[in-house]
């Protein structure tokens, strides 16, 4: 189920909060749990049984992990291994095959299987309660539900924030009961996030595709203006849903961990990943970074430990060498950020937009990768096709009021004082339903990492 | 200090907003409502069916099932529109609100897919064994598109190569000054007007050396409140009614619709004004195969390859002949050699396309070359 759906919006959401608020205290997380199951089968129920596996393995692994107070670390090897399992089958066969199949004479015959939905969030999340637990750092969840529902919770579960296992724990223990403040502040935060992804995502999408189509007949412009929407695009729907998951949680009086702090104000690429897909980047760098030895090391370690952690964290979102070349794009830009640049007090000099456009530039580079082998969208950005056809110049020219408006969230300070803030939310609402009615369902771009 | 003269608690607030929401799922999901929306002219998406429930292959089933039965589905999709156009993306809509009219987008298509065509429209009128004229409507966004902005501009004007191929052929009937933006089409419809039609008519007349009749040698009846299919697609809600406005033989025509063996004393069918396809009140709506007689008319038969379009020419030019036949390809089961021998002896064949059905209808694609 998508939270820009129908069933979400109309049914499943409504029902869930209001009932969750009536229940008895005892009753709420086997409540949440039961709902969250069906949330996630929705789509298709028999990737229950890849959450129940991953549910089922960490809650059990780990107490015979850490039976009689000692960790065991052959079983929790085992145990990091089994949690990767369902990944490789489902995310990487297919990417390692193609590549065994470029590389080797022998080739390897076997068919894509669907990738479930939210497969790395989840599989991350439960590796933290592993993780946590061998390091010292949580406590064994002995309750099934409490950690199922931890595991499960359906505001995070296919798209994020990675909730780390030690952020939700006493959470979880304590059954949370929203007050109307929080009800109120997670309601406006659910309705911006759904403004995001259907009122601003969605149509950036649909003018990054318009281009995509054929960058003979977008030239520069469409390239680049199409690369600047599908860089909106994938912000405001992967923050917008994030803001939908901190939403849903506080109505339910859950505090979810921010996910993005307005990333395309950044002023160099460090600030950038401090800002874009922050429990990402805090997973990486607590259980990949730090363990690898961090920046405490030599130069040389230190910059093999940065090509790691970006081409696993270009692997994480996408099976394909695109992503991987993606993630090491910005290892070598941060290496040299960090070596030239930002002991560099001229850098400073520069004026900050300038700085922050610079930055931007990066980034939107990046997701020209991050999108695929364009050959044709690299040479139609350098005007390898011309400036672009009439019909091009048309639908820039539509988008560029929303094309402000993405730019102004992105690029602008937030404003202390919203002007009639009080009716924002059902404002949104009613423009998001309106929208959904218009042009059906559209599911959101980071299902699939 | 700030003061509310009325504000409800925040969670009495957010309780209520949800109850909304769930109230109108409740809505959409069992109040029991019509299968069929007048406003977007088609069925809406039924409920899950017994087998994709038990194989639990409904989530999509049931998402298409609510958006289609939303509460005030109509205003949301008005709201939406209205949205689009106030934020420049009219052109991203169905049909484009442009200058009080609603145009369906530019033609796509190239020269020598129409010239293709045109020797194939040659073709079929040799097996007839009959001269031929072709009448195509220039397109009411080109019309119009020399006072639009230089956005929409060279859109419409792309079409120019594609109406200059038309001029080219020896079939092709120039249509005349009349034929104009301002008055050939209705706004809320892609079909010609009256006016549109009456000036099609004249040009086709003139082209064989027939004397047109004079506007008023006909029978008139006009329909007004008429929101066309323009409109609709685009969902957009503000725009004026058109009157429909129907000309036919004041006595003596005779319709019969070949598909079905029907008959009727009139080719205008006032009982569809009030429905949803306002349109149809010429012929009662589109036929495979037809027949117009006029015993008031020469003696002399007209077959005709037609879209929608001709459904208000035909009744004018059942004036000048005694029969026609009338081809419709996306209703006509047969091809196009049938209707010929369906037809019989033919005096004249008569083409009347929209430029966008000549190129890329994909039914007369298909049987035209049979």
């Amino acid at each position: 189920m998508v939270f820009s759906s129908f069933t979400f919006l109309l049914l499943f959401m409504p029902c869930v909060i209001l009932l969750y608020w009536v229940m008895p205290s005892k009753a709420r997380m086997p409540f949440l749990f039961a709902a969250s199951l069906l949330f996630y089968g929705w789509g298709n129920p028999a990737w229950l049984l890849l959450l129940m596996y991953t549910m089922v393995l960490n809650w059990g692994g780990v107490q015979l992990m850490m039976r009689k107070g000692q960790r065991n670390k052959p079983l929790f090897i085992v145990l990091i291994i089994l949690n990767l399992l369902p990944l490789m089958v489902f995310k990487y066969a297919g990417f390692l095959r193609d590549t065994w199949n470029q590389l080797l004479p022998w080739k390897l015959s076997f068919a894509d299987l669907p990738l479930p939905a939210g497969i790395s969030f989840f599989t991350f999340q439960a590796m933290s309660y592993l993780f946590d637990v061998y390091r010292g750092e949580a406590k064994v969840q002995k309750n099934f539900f409490t950690f199922g529902t931890y595991l499960a919770l359906f505001p995070q579960l296919v798209a994020g924030p990675i909730v780390r296992y030690i952020d939700l724990e006493q959470q979880l223990i304590d059954h949370p009961r929203p007050n109307g403040e929080e009800m109120r502040q997670g309601l406006q935060r659910f309705a911006v996030g759904l403004g995001k992804k259907v009122l601003l995502a969605d149509a950036m999408g649909r003018l990054w595709s318009q281009m995509n189509a054929d960058f003979t007949q977008a030239g520069a412009l469409g390239a680049w203006v199409g690369l600047l929407a599908f860089s909106f695009q994938i912000f405001f729907d992967f923050s917008g849903y994030s803001d939908m998951a901190i939403g849903l949680g506080h109505m339910m009086g859950f505090t979810i961990p921010e996910n993005f702090d307005r990333p395309y104000r950044a002023r160099t690429l460090t600030e950038f990943w401090r800002r874009w897909h922050m429990t990402l980047t805090d997973w990486f760098k607590a259980y990949v970074y730090i363990p690898l030895g961090g920046s405490r090391c030599s130069r040389v370690r230190r910059d093999f430990n940065l090509l790691v952690v970006w081409a696993l964290t270009g692997l994480w979102h996408g099976a394909g060498w695109n992503f991987v070349l993606w993630g090491l794009y910005f290892a070598i830009l941060l290496m040299l950020e960090k070596r030239f640049l930002l002991k560099n007090p001229a850098w400073e000099k520069i004026p900050g937009p300038v700085r922050q456009g610079l930055t931007f530039l990066g980034v939107m580079l990046g997701w020209a990768l991050f999108s695929g082998f364009q050959g044709e969208l690299l040479v139609a950005m350098f005007g390898a096709y011309g400036l672009g056809s009439a019909a091009t110049a048309t639908t820039c020219a539509a988008f560029l009021p929303l094309m402000l408006v993405c730019c102004g969230i992105s690029f602008l300070p937030t404003p202390k004082r919203f002007p009639l803030r009080r009716f924002a939310a059902p404002v949104l609402m009613l423009l998001c339903l309106a929208a959904l009615a218009a042009q059906g369902y559209a599911p959101f771009v980071y299902f699939q990492f | 200090m700030k003061k509310h003269f009325f504000r409800l608690p925040d969670g009495l607030a957010v309780a209520l907003g949800l109850a909304l929401l769930l109230a109108a799922g409740l809505f959409a999901a069992f109040w029991p409502q019509s299968d069929f929306s007048d406003f977007e002219r088609r069925y809406l998406a039924s409920a899950p069916s017994a087998p994709s429930l038990a194989k639990w292959k409904t989530d999509k089933e049931i998402e298409s099932y609510l958006s289609d039965r939303i509460p005030f589905r109509r205003v949301m999709v008005g709201i939406d529109a209205t949205a689009n156009v106030f934020t420049g993306r009219r052109t991203q809509l169905e049909t484009w609100p442009v200058a009080g009219a609603f145009l369906e987008k530019p033609v796509e298509g190239t020269v020598e897919g129409l010239n293709r065509r045109l020797t194939q429209l040659e073709k079929v009128a040799q097996k007839a064994s009959a001269p031929w004229r072709l009448v195509v409507p220039t397109g009411h966004g080109y019309l119009l598109h020399g006072g639009m902005n230089a956005l929409l501009q060279p859109l419409y004007e792309a079409e120019r190569p594609l109406y200059d191929a038309l001029a080219a052929s020896d079939g092709y009937v120039r249509l005349g000054e009349d034929f104009n933006a301002a008055t050939a089409y209705y706004a809320t419809d892609h079909h010609w007007s009256l006016e549109g039609v009456y000036a099609a008519y004249t040009a086709y007349c003139e082209s064989l050396g027939i004397a047109p009749l004079a506007l008023d040698a006909f029978e008139i009846t006009k329909f007004p409140g008429f929101y066309g299919t323009t409109y609709s697609r685009s969902g957009y809600p503000f725009a004026q009614a058109d009157t429909l406005a129907c000309a036919q033989p004041v006595t003596g025509v005779h319709l019969t619709i070949l598909d079905d063996g029907s008959e009727y004393d009139s080719l205008i069918f006032p009982e569809h004004a009030e429905t949803y396809d306002g349109y149809a009140v010429y012929l009662g709506g589109n036929h495979g195969l037809l027949e117009i007689t006029n015993e008031n008319a020469p003696e002399r038969t007209l077959l005709v390859f037609k879209d929608s379009f001709a459904n208000s020419l035909l009744p004018l030019l059942s004036a000048h002949y005694s029969r026609i036949v009338a081809m419709d390809a996306r209703y006509y089961t047969g091809n196009f050699s049938d209707a010929i021998a369906a037809a019989g002896k033919v005096d004249q064949v008569l083409y009347v396309y929209s430029l966008d059905s000549l190129l890329n209808d994909t039914m007369v694609a298909r049987k035209i070359g049979r």
